[in-house]
């Protein structure tokens, strides 16, 4: 209970209320203005973060898949011109993997500030419930000093003290939010200006993969599967210009048919062995290959994610600033709360003067 | 002319290396792509005997690669300082919003309420075991007055 000396004391106290009121209802107007949704911010956020976190390790390991197709035995005629690269490669994994962790600590530094936007508007979203809970700590702090339970009148006037005070909150929320917003908003736009450039960066460092991988398994392989490739190219082109001696032979069936069609089927059975051959060698450029493709889609979707991150963060500082829609219905319902407060209050300043 | 000779061969490679070096230089991602493709078709076109001419090639295509994301890393890591800044400014401007949240939600407040009502329970549980005379009713008149102060603030909380 609030311990009030006098009734004179707490009749004078609501008109204080009253006067309270008054300022309250220029309060309301003012309060009733709907946070923007942060939602939206955060999940643009959570989206980057992952897509930041990606993209650095496709990267890295892309680097370290060519390092792979590198390793030869020390008996290889280009051992040492191959392990240079190899170690140049792995460097540049361990470069990629360092800035990435950089990355992360501004990703983690930007959830951070994500949650603090969420708080404010969970404190704004819980002002009500807050409130509540501060009378209750004050009316048990009250119960410790044995006064006598609060009198209507008064009880009124809590009612349209937690009222205003859960308006106000919601106000200074609005401020909070809007002044944060702006402050940030240039730092998170150059944030993403940074991650665009990175994601722009990390596709370079897989855009020239595909050769690199095909030349470190020529590399890796020696003359032997150099030769055998060649040998390849020169019996696929024997393949198509037989194929079209065929077609241009039409269907006749006669000697030069035949001949072509037995050199044909040698050329095909010739391919097939050649590429036995080498299969198990294209394999590891192939998975290579299939990183890098992984990558660049990636990258892609880093970019635009980072695209959808600044501009969400724009649009929410838009909208704070703009102080957000207003809320008529919840105005209207204020004023109805506020006018039954009074009325209460009224008739119980009332009993007590005619009791 | 198609190279016929090895030194031709070597020529033709000379050529199409100095175009790679200078691709990774501009720093130019498709020409560098179009130099390694060159290279590429020069090792499948080339004849077996020139097998070392081949090798020089492969390791060109991987030397532009290796240009490329090197120079792909470097400007990863020339962004590193800027970056360090902005966890700097995107901190403080979270712990501010932090701060303002706990005042919303009126958290110190609550804590202070708490703590008073704690506080005065404990003194007259004491003040309630003393006897009324001597040393006990000075202390006894002294947690009086101690209760006294907090009903003081409690009163400028009421008025808030």
């Amino acid at each position: 209970m609030f311990a009030v000396r006098s009734f004179s004391r707490r009749v004078s106290r609501l008109r204080s209320w009253r006067l309270l009121l008054m300022g309250a209802a220029s309060l309301l107007v003012g309060g009733c203005a709907e946070l923007p949704d942060v939602k939206p911010f955060a999940a643009a956020t959570l989206s980057l973060e992952k897509s930041v976190q990606a993209g650095f390790e496709a990267s890295a390991g892309a680097q370290e898949q060519v390092a792979s197709l590198l390793e030869v035995p020390e008996s290889h005629s280009a051992k040492a011109a191959l392990e240079e690269r190899r170690e140049e490669y792995l460097a540049l994994a361990g470069s990629i993997r360092t800035e990435g962790e950089h990355r992360a600590a501004l990703m983690r530094a930007l959830t951070d500030y994500t949650d603090a936007l969420a708080a404010i508007v969970d404190a704004s979203d819980n002002a009500q419930g807050n409130v509540n809970a501060l009378a209750d700590s004050v009316v048990g702090l009250a119960s410790v000093f044995q006064a006598s339970p609060i009198p209507a009148v008064a009880g009124g006037a809590i009612d349209l003290g937690k009222l205003a005070l859960a308006e106000a909150i919601k106000m200074k929320a609005s401020r909070d939010l809007r002044k944060g917003l702006e402050a940030a908003n240039p730092v998170v736009q150059r944030a993403a200006e940074l991650l665009l450039a990175d994601a722009r960066d990390l596709h370079k460092t897989v855009a020239t993969k595909a050769h690199a991988a095909q030349a470190a398994i020529n590399l890796a392989g020696g003359e032997v599967y150099t030769r055998q490739r060649r040998h390849m190219g020169r019996l696929e082109g024997r393949r198509v210009a037989l194929l079209k001696t065929l077609n241009d032979l039409a269907s006749d069936v006669d000697i030069e048919t035949h001949n072509a069609s037995d050199d044909l089927l040698k050329v095909e059975a010739a391919l097939s062995a050649a590429r036995a051959a080498v299969e198990p060698i294209e394999r590891e450029r192939d998975q290579v290959l299939g990183g890098v493709r992984k990558a660049e889609r990636l990258f892609a979707t880093m970019e635009e994610a980072v695209a959808a991150w600044g501009k969400a963060h724009a649009d929410l500082t838009v909208a704070a600033r703009e102080g957000g829609t207003i809320n008529v219905r919840r105005l209207v319902e204020l004023a109805v709360q506020a006018k039954d407060i009074i009325e209460k209050m009224e008739k119980a300043k009332e009993a007590k003067n005619g009791g | 002319m198609a190279a016929s000779t090895l030194l031709e061969w070597g020529d033709e490679l000379d050529t199409l290396i100095r175009a790679g070096l200078s691709a990774v230089q501009s720093g130019d991602t498709a020409a560098m792509q179009q130099a390694q493709a060159d290279l590429a078709d020069f090792v499948n076109r080339s004849p077996d005997y020139a097998d070392a001419l081949d090798q020089q090639a492969n390791l060109a295509i991987l030397d532009i690669d290796l240009g490329g994301t090197t120079q792909a890393a470097a400007g990863l890591k020339s962004r590193r300082e800027e970056v360090a800044r902005i966890i700097k400014t995107i901190g403080g401007v979270a712990g501010e919003l932090k701060k303002g949240a706990a005042t919303l939600r009126l958290d110190r407040a609550r804590a202070a309420v708490d703590l008073a009502t704690k506080t005065v329970s404990a003194l007259k549980e004491v003040r309630d075991s003393l006897k009324n005379t001597g040393n006990d009713k000075a202390v006894g008149d002294a947690i009086l007055k101690a209760i006294s102060e907090i009903q003081g603030i409690r009163s400028k909380i009421e008025s808030l």
